[in-house]
């Protein structure tokens, strides 16, 4: 489950199958989501098979064509063919299906790999996949490009980052209620920000869904490769205020999630040329708000400082990624963290690692930094590349910002 | 397992002049004065001369006591009546158990120690040497005030005290604790902030133009998560963001010129009860705000000033003898009758404990008569609790009335007489779990008492032990027995229990020992909470004002529900007691009352909260004192006297009005309710 679930899962989620997001998988539960409420309230598709799959209306529609469906007659004029990986059927699907397909869009342009032991400190590779179409009926052959490469902190790093979780641990009382409402996620923070809801937004809320899920299946699949105890292995006085989540410490979701979205969301506005969107202030505030819900984490005392700013780098990272497949841009920044190279005592700064003013992450000096760019030059993405499936949702969104 | 009369170790003059906790703290109390896991600790040691200037002989004990170079070699000859130092605990024994320092003490009228600092935060030598003092802001008008705030939690990046320009109107803060770095001139601990670094840091810690007051408070090194201790201005609202908004803060676009100066206590470190006084502390912040509004004055020039102290105790001599009161009066008195200078006023709360059933007094009919004292404690108390009971002042020395103690299990000590020399001591394996002592607390006190202290009543752990090892005092009542003698029904004897409780957003640890007496009624008829006393119960409400709050020249404020105009049942008054060689007292509680909270159900007034834009509700008597020290301001910056005075003729103005209650009665309520305008209005008047 997405922790900032919308409730536009790809199986199940909101008026999904049967309604209830019963089938679950990814973000299946996302349909109990928009634990910040919005989406949650069914409105998206919520209209689904469910009123016609009650016995009764079912009941109802057989005898009702047994009374007046009269002799059989061949259709006369039929609808002519849809067109083949066309956008505009994408507006025909159910949510939930596009949700699918964006997944799929997501994730099979994706590689994850761990360099093996001969690299020290060795790194979870994310790649980029980019599959050249077809010639004929030849198989294509992808090109591998770096995303992101993720090292993670020494033993030590961990325990004196330990000091840290204690000291964070006073403000529990003070962020009790954040913390229990951010547990699920914390789309309700987002749209604090900038209004979103599922009458209005629902194509921004579909993109950020999709940018959650993404975040999702890369912190995840980093989380498994990096394999890192979380505080309360640590210390039987770490003792957090809620059940400490059963997955790795870093990166932390929610600062992977929370990041991604912020940029996502901001770009997005932005792109959609209203003026004022284009201040560094509401990127700001949006980042603000990301880094808070990443250190009410700490405050919990599930997370360690490092995860959060491990979880910045993978989330702004994800969030250019995704904002440069959707929009056609020619290229990403790849990016590296390597937390062996964190220094030890230090806290979780957010403004450290990004520059509101310049919208990129600010790179360190690669001999001591733990967060630098991969290479000098972006990643190119060729044009004809491009996922159609993405730009639709893109523009979907993009409109309803003006 | 017994009680025991234990010879003194001290010698008797050094015995008269130390503040009787001491003998805990650094007795019995040892491990809950110290501060745990700290290695190197820092106690304040405040002094307070006799009259007379120093003799070289005392200095040079003082001197050789402190083991300061820094100190001159001569006296200084117009030196301040106090003086406050950072002595190692080793240092600090040694003076107070050492005779060679007999001398010193002979000069001394109090002696009292602080809770300790980690030595960190003690200057070192180089971090004294000179820095020059960086200059205030210039353009002091004929309207300028300044206004001091010591508290805890001190917003100084807010905007509500910042200017137009965005600038702030603060000049300087001083945190008592923490690294001793640029520790101000002329003090021995902590650092100082000025208002150039404030406002350098408002210009740098921007994302876009977004002012980052988390950043200021990380780098000015206030609220860093990877340093030790509180952090208070981490949290959404802190007691002094309240206070010092309520005092003194401003739109920026309507602030008048009130230049503030601000003094963080070291309550991370000193939050505890451990006995120890803030007294050290709390009188050099005063000194500081006194020399920092000078140097804003200019040489030669003078500023009007006013500091709100919203602090409190409950016990202690309640007749303006409190060694705070002493020094705080004599700062006022010394500054005020100094030609050329202009007014400063100290503004301190009445309290919050009109219904804490801290207080009793007794009076004895006839010789032989007893009465006993039930005291509750309770358990899951991790600090120490201690009960003062004061005697009336004596004409000669004798014996007019004996204290014994039962403890829960019913162990009675022997009796410990007035003018005792030998302490009680309840001895289990070794370990001191109560002692009670007679102490005769030398002029301007002039009074006898009896100091009863408790050990904690539960413990986690000790120092280098997982386990438990030191003393635990039994929870239950332990009862305070007293047999008159010779003391007539016209000289009552009066006990307060003292205060052990955290500050607003502290975890708690201690737990407020009461008197458990069955004939106190909590609840009237009606179901509601009775404020007023019944004659025939020791325990009473009446006298539980702040026993910082009964000086002859600070300002003391009662709290007031703004709508049904009276004070709230917390609010606490007099009588005061009187002092020694006087015909009455100089006061009878607050000087008046303001408001505390908007109704009965809308508790607490509004203020800012620790962030810029950011507004909570909280009560107390805390948040009535600031409502005061702002319009002695605006009275200071329109050249009146802004006295106490002042503020009774404020409170009579308001009582003219067609109030529909009558007005509270003087120990209560002073010259009356006067509810001033809301600093934050809880609601758009229509």
């Amino acid at each position: 489950m997405s922790y900032f679930s919308t409730g536009i899962g790809p199986l199940g989620g909101v008026g999904g199958v049967g309604g209830v997001g019963g089938v679950g998988g990814v973000g299946g539960v996302g349909g109990v989501g928009g634990v910040g409420g919005v989406g949650g309230v069914g409105g998206v598709g919520g209209v689904g098979g469910s009123v016609y799959d009650s016995p009764l209306m079912s009941d109802a529609l057989i005898r009702s064509r047994d009374g007046i469906v009269g002799q059989w007659r061949a259709p006369g004029a039929v609808p002519g063919e849809l067109d083949l990986e066309d956008s505009d059927n994408l507006d025909r699907w159910s949510p939930w299906v596009r949700a699918a397909i964006i997944d799929a869009e997501m994730v099979s342009r994706l590689g994850f790999t761990m360099e093996d032991a001969t690299v020290n400190p060795r790194h979870m590779a994310v790649w980029h996949l980019e599959v050249p179409a077809p010639a004929g009926d030849d198989a294509p052959a992808p090109v591998c490009k770096p995303l992101i490469l993720m090292a993670r902190p020494t033993e030590t790093i961990f325990k004196a980052q330990l000091t840290l979780v204690n000291h964070y641990a006073e403000l529990r009382p003070d962020r009790q209620t954040e913390i229990l409402t951010q547990i699920g996620g914390g789309m309700a923070f987002l749209s604090s920000i900038a209004q979103l809801h599922p009458d209005r937004t629902p194509r921004t809320l579909e993109l950020l869904s999709a940018i959650l899920r993404l975040a999702l299946f890369v912190h995840l699949r980093v989380k498994q490769g990096l394999a890192c105890r979380r505080p309360v292995e640590y210390s039987p006085q770490i003792q957090p205020m809620i059940v400490t989540p059963a997955h790795g410490a870093l990166p932390s979701g929610h600062a992977t999630e929370a990041f991604a979205a912020a940029l996502v969301l901001w770009s997005l506005m932005k792109a959609s040329g209203r003026p004022g969107y284009n201040s560094a202030d509401w990127r700001t505030q949006l980042l603000r708000l990301a880094a808070r819900i990443a250190i009410n984490r700490t405050v919990a005392g599930v997370h360690f400082p490092v995860d959060s700013a491990a979880g910045a780098v993978l989330g702004l990272t994800l969030g250019q990624y995704f904002v440069s497949r959707c929009s056609g841009a020619d290229g990403y920044t790849a990016w590296r963290f390597n937390g062996t190279k964190y220094p030890q005592d230090a806290d979780f700064i957010w403004h450290d690692l990004y520059d509101v003013t310049t919208e990129t992450l600010t790179p360190m000096p690669s001999a001591t930094g733990y967060s630098v760019e991969y290479a000098a030059n972006d990643q190119a993405i060729d044009s004809q590349h491009q996922s159609y499936v993405l730009a639709w949702l893109w523009d979907k969104a993009q409109a309803e910002w003006t | 397992m017994a009680w025991k009369r234990v010879p003194p170790k001290i010698d008797p003059v050094a015995r008269s002049v130390l503040d009787p906790y001491s003998h805990w703290a650094l007795g019995p109390g040892l491990q809950d004065f110290l501060l745990p896991s700290v290695r190197e600790q820092s106690v304040p040691v405040l002094l307070r001369r006799k009259t007379e200037p120093w003799d070289e002989k005392a200095w040079a004990l003082w001197r050789d006591a402190a083991g300061d170079a820094d100190m001159p070699e001569r006296p200084p000859r117009s030196a301040e009546p106090f003086d406050v130092r950072l002595l190692s605990l080793s240092k600090t024994r040694r003076l107070v158990e050492d005779r060679t320092f007999r001398h010193l003490f002979e000069g001394l009228e109090r002696f009292t120690l602080g809770p300790p600092l980690p030595s960190s935060s003690a200057a070192s030598r180089d971090a004294r040497k000179a820095r020059p003092l960086q200059s205030p802001s210039p353009g002091v008008t004929p309207n300028t005030v300044v206004v001091g705030i010591i508290d805890d939690g001190i917003p100084f990046a807010h905007e509500r005290f910042r200017k137009p320009d965005g600038t702030t109107r603060i000049e300087y803060v001083w945190v008592q604790h923490g690294t001793a770095s640029n520790v101000p001139i002329g003090f021995d601990n902590g650092f100082e902030i000025d208002k150039g670094e404030i406002d350098n840091l408002l210009a740098t810690c921007r994302q876009g133009d977004f002012i980052d007051e988390d950043e200021i408070y990380r780098r000015a090194g206030v609220a860093d998560f990877t340093r030790e201790g509180r952090k208070s201005l981490a949290w959404r609202a802190s007691h002094g963001a309240h206070v010092m908004d309520l005092a003194c803060g401003w739109d920026p676009d309507e602030a008048p010129d009130w230049r503030i100066v601000c003094v963080q206590l070291p309550t991370a470190t000193t939050a505890d009860s451990s006995g120890a006084s803030l007294a050290p502390y709390a009188v050099k912040a005063l000194e500081y705000i006194r020399d920092r509004a000078q140097a804003i004055a200019g040489r030669g020039r003078s500023l009007p000033v006013v500091v709100n102290f919203s602090y409190g105790l409950l016990a202690g001599p309640h007749d303006g003898t409190h060694e705070i009161e002493l020094a705080y009066d004599q700062i006022l008195r010394d500054h005020n009758t100094t030609p050329g200078n202009k007014p400063m006023r100290v503004v301190i709360p009445s309290g919050n404990s009109h219904l804490a059933r801290a207080h009793a007094t007794v009076a004895f009919q006839a010789a032989g008569d007893q009465a006993t004292l039930p005291l509750r404690v309770l358990p899951d108390d991790l600090t120490p609790s201690f009960v003062e009971i004061w005697l009336p002042p004596a004409t000669a020395a004798g014996n007019r009335v004996e204290l014994t103690v039962a403890t829960p299990q019913g162990d009675v000590s022997p009796p410990l007489e007035e003018g005792d020399t030998y302490i009680l001591q309840y001895d289990v394996g070794g370990k001191v779990l109560c002692e009670a002592r007679y102490h005769l607390s030398s002029a301007p006190t002039g009074r006898g008492m009896f100091l009863i202290s408790l050990q904690p009543t539960t413990r986690l752990e000790s120092e280098n032990s997982p386990v438990p090892s030191d003393p635990v005092a039994p929870a239950g009542l332990w009862n305070l027995s007293l047999k008159n003698l010779w003391l007539s029904s016209h000289e009552p004897v009066e006990a307060w229990v003292q205060r052990d409780d955290a500050p607003v957003g502290y975890p708690r640890r201690g737990r407020q020992s009461y008197f458990d007496v069955p004939s106190y009624e909590i609840y009237g008829h009606d179901g509601d909470l009775l404020e007023e006393d019944d004659p025939a119960c020791p325990v009473k409400r009446e006298g539980s004002i702040n026993a910082i709050a009964t000086g002859r020249n600070t300002i003391v404020i009662g709290g007031l529900l703004r709508r049904e105009l009276r004070p709230p049942a917390y609010s606490a008054g007099g009588p005061v007691t009187t002092p020694v060689g006087a015909a009455l007292p100089h006061r009878c509680g607050p000087d008046a009352l303001t408001v505390s909270d908007d109704s009965i159900v809308r508790a607490g007034v509004l203020a800012a909260g620790t962030h810029s834009g950011s507004v909570v509700a909280m009560n107390g008597t805390s948040v009535a004192a600031p409502l005061i020290t702002r319009w002695i301001a605006g009275e200071l910056a329109a050249g009146r006297r802004g006295n106490r005075r002042a503020v009774w003729k404020l409170a009579y103005g308001y009582e003219l009005l067609p109030f529909p209650l009558p007005r509270p009665s003087p120990e209560r309520g002073g010259a009356g309710r006067a509810p001033l305008p809301p600093v934050r209005p809880a609601r758009i008047e229509r």
